[in-house]
């Protein structure tokens, strides 16, 4: 997301409650432009991690796709495997090390719940990183965010010590509309199976394709549409720019509809709060297990390492989630999925799709293709 | 980093003293002066520095963490911090919201007590609530805000996006960039669900309550605690005053032809007339209003004015978000006929 978040009015946050963070007078322009003065960007505070960044640096790589940089990631073998955040991946990824050498990399597997990637690169003798347990880092620690500069890319403190959410938690930020964005409003059917458009917003990406009020999606991809979740679920998993194929129920017609998916408006959440002053990743909830901090991380600067004051690596920074919070995955949530994700074992099995080069227009990406049947 | 002109003369360093602010934190060399702790300094200059704020702040947690609450209200949550043992809380006017409502109170551990929302000032948006159930709570001290100045380090804490079970509250430490009597601006980041909740010195004394954000990341504003003290009375006695000023009413005929959507936080155009300025101008449902010529606005109310308070034939611009572009449109004012 390029495009800066301006000022908003202040707007729900939460599901059933009022966060009214500022029904106050209003600012004026002075007081909510400008950064004010805060240590966490002044270079001479910055300066105090690099010892600490140093100690980890030639393992943090950055990754490259279509000629941007997209992520970064961590080395976690000497022989070629690194962790990274995989909602930001390509299908053709370029990995380069510390040292400004250029390698090609692709990703080996995918944990889709956890959004993250190994991908494996032949380039051997690589200085693979030593997780540190993150269970010890309590709130109130520094930690700094590392990239490939010598300076953290952000500074701030421990805010919530690991935690796993419990099942109620995970399923409610799971079930958070999430991914491309058709467009639509929806209501269940009764009898059948599907969900009946009730509209269709003008200029979207649904509108776009020609959708219409009444339509009833039945399948999107190889999905069967039951219920208006479903819709949603299968949305998280997809981008703006993704296209989906949808089965679509036309008074008696059953027609197909290829939808090139939109950017999800911030409004859609009514999370304008979040989004004001710094830019948030967009797949940024449904994680299991996280440990919370108040630096501010860009969404490319995920996939790289958290290190406390003595250059232990806490975990992989996964997250821009709010104005508050950046998360990242503990070491000891990473660790426990290495073994299958090096083994090429990707969960769901589907996940790695999108992820390999097209080779074949028929097999390429798991979400329907416009020659399917 | 912008290096200042070394203090040569004490004299100058006492001036400085008694005007009452660090104007420019970097205007004291850190050689010409000791300062009597790293918490003095404009900025820390050693590992070892940052690893005793470190230890600070770990040390005045536990405490700070015990008496910080989450507030439910209705539908509304925010946060709060407890200042007396029987359980005066204080917290966010638009939080408490009228006297003589019942909040409940959840501690950190997730158990809940019943209380009584008290008086506020919605002009500085102070509220306070009491605890019902009578016990002995956790509490902090109040400390004496007037005294702050830039730079002064604070740790925040509360429930932002509302309290969430298993989750303690939620640590951010920071510094103050600018206070006044009516409000204290710091790079703690702050959003919906932290209102009201406590802003902490490294004593842990609370020195304000969490009130409001604005479009930069270090745009976080706090209620400074004196307030309360010096209102307290007041506030107690469940008396609330300092609001608003209601809307202006229309006075002339500008006309332009959307209707807002109720039910949409942001200015959202839900439908346009056939033919109207808006329209001929190429507004679309849906368009989301971020400026109005050239200026954002926070308050719906003021916007509102804003917009009304043009003359038939005005040329106005809107800035609006379409589908994740931004896009200017210019209308020509229309005269509303009826």
């Amino acid at each position: 997301m390029k495009r800066d978040i301006p000022h908003r009015r202040f707007g729900l946050v939460v599901a059933l409650a009022t966060v009214a963070l500022g029904l106050s007078p209003a600012l004026t322009s002075a007081q909510s432009s400008g950064s004010g003065f805060s240590l966490k960007s002044d270079p001479a505070f910055l300066k105090l991690f690099r010892d600490s960044i140093a100690r980890v640096s030639e393992s943090i790589v950055r990754i490259r796709s279509e000629n941007e940089d997209v992520a970064l990631g961590i080395i976690i073998t000497s022989d070629g495997f690194i962790l990274s955040k995989a909602s930001l991946l390509g299908r053709d990824n370029l990995c380069v090390l510390s040292t400004g050498r250029e390698v090609k990399c692709r990703v080996h597997a995918v944990h889709e719940q956890h959004d993250l990637a190994v991908l494996k690169t032949e380039v051997k003798n690589l200085k693979a990183v030593n997780w540190s347990l993150a269970k010890n880092a309590t709130a109130g620690a520094w930690v700094a965010a590392a990239g490939s500069q010598v300076d953290p890319l952000a500074v701030g403190v421990i805010s919530v010590g690991v935690r796993t959410l419990n099942a109620r938690e995970l399923a409610f930020e799971s079930s958070i509309p999430q991914g491309g964005y058709l467009g639509i409003q929806m209501e269940p059917i009764e009898k059948d199976a599907g969900v009946r458009v009730t509209q269709v917003m003008p200029g979207t990406a649904a509108s776009k394709a020609g959708m219409k009020e009444d339509d009833i999606v039945i399948r999107i991809g190889e999905t069967l549409i039951d219920k208006r979740e479903r819709v949603f679920e299968v949305l998280s998993k997809t981008r703006p720019g993704d296209t989906i194929l949808l089965r679509v129920k036309r008074g008696d017609e059953v027609i197909k509809i290829e939808v090139l998916l939109g950017k999800r408006p911030a409004t859609e959440r009514a999370d304008f709060q979040n989004a004001m002053g710094s830019t948030l990743s967009q797949r940024r909830a449904g994680f299991p297990t996280v440990l919370q901090h108040d630096t501010v991380i860009r969404p490319q600067d995920c996939g790289g390492p958290l290190i406390d004051l003595d250059g232990k690596v806490l975990g992989i920074n996964i997250a821009r989630s709010g104005r508050v919070e950046s998360l990242t995955i503990p070491s000891e949530t990473v660790v426990g999925l290495l073994k299958e994700l090096q083994a090429g074992k990707s969960t769901p099995p589907s996940a790695i799709q999108r992820y390999l080069p097209i080779t074949d227009e028929k097999t390429g990406g798991s979400l329907g293709n416009i020659n399917d049947r | 980093m912008i290096h200042a002109a070394p203090v040569r003369s004490l004299w100058w360093f006492l001036v400085l003293l008694l005007s009452g602010a660090f104007l420019n934190p970097l205007s004291l060399s850190a050689q010409e002066v000791e300062p009597t702790s790293v918490l003095d300094k404009p900025v820390p200059e050693t590992i070892e520095e940052l690893k005793e704020i470190e230890s600070r702040v770990k040390k005045m947690l536990p405490k700070a963490m015990a008496c910080t609450v989450g507030i439910q209200i209705g539908r509304s949550a925010g946060s709060g911090v407890i200042i007396s043992e029987d359980g005066y809380i204080l917290t966010a006017a638009h939080v408490s919201g009228p006297a003589g409502q019942k909040a409940t109170i959840i501690f950190p551990d997730g158990k809940t007590v019943e209380a009584k929302t008290l008086g506020g000032n919605e002009g500085i948006d102070s509220g306070m609530i009491k605890i019902e159930t009578v016990g002995k709570y956790p509490f902090a001290e109040m400390a004496v805000s007037k005294s702050i100045k830039r730079g002064k380090w604070c740790i925040a804490t509360g429930h932002p996006g509302g309290y969430k079970e298993g989750r303690a509250p939620v640590v951010r430490v920071g510094r103050v960039i600018d206070a006044s009597d009516r409000v204290i601006r710091t790079d703690c980041t702050l959003v919906g669900g932290d209102s009201g909740g406590p802003l902490f010195d490294f004593d842990g004394k609370v020195i304000g309550i969490h009130s409001r954000i604005g479009g930069s990341i270090t745009s976080n504003l706090h209620v400074p605690v004196d307030t309360y003290r010096q209102t307290w009375d007041r506030l107690v006695s469940g008396e609330r005053w300092g609001g608003a000023v209601s809307p202006p009413t229309r006075t002339n005929d500008a006309y332009y032809g959307f209707q807002l959507d109720p039910d949409e936080a942001a200015p959202t155009i839900k439908r346009i007339v056939a033919g109207s300025p808006v329209d001929t101008a190429g507004f679309e449902a849906g368009d989301v209003i971020l400026k109005f010529n050239k200026r954002k606005y926070t308050d719906r109310e003021e916007l509102r004015a804003a917009i009304l308070r043009k003359k038939p034939g005005d040329e106005v611009t809107f800035e609006v978000e379409r589908d994740g572009e931004t896009l200017t449109l210019t209308v020509k004012v229309g005269k509303n006929e009826s």
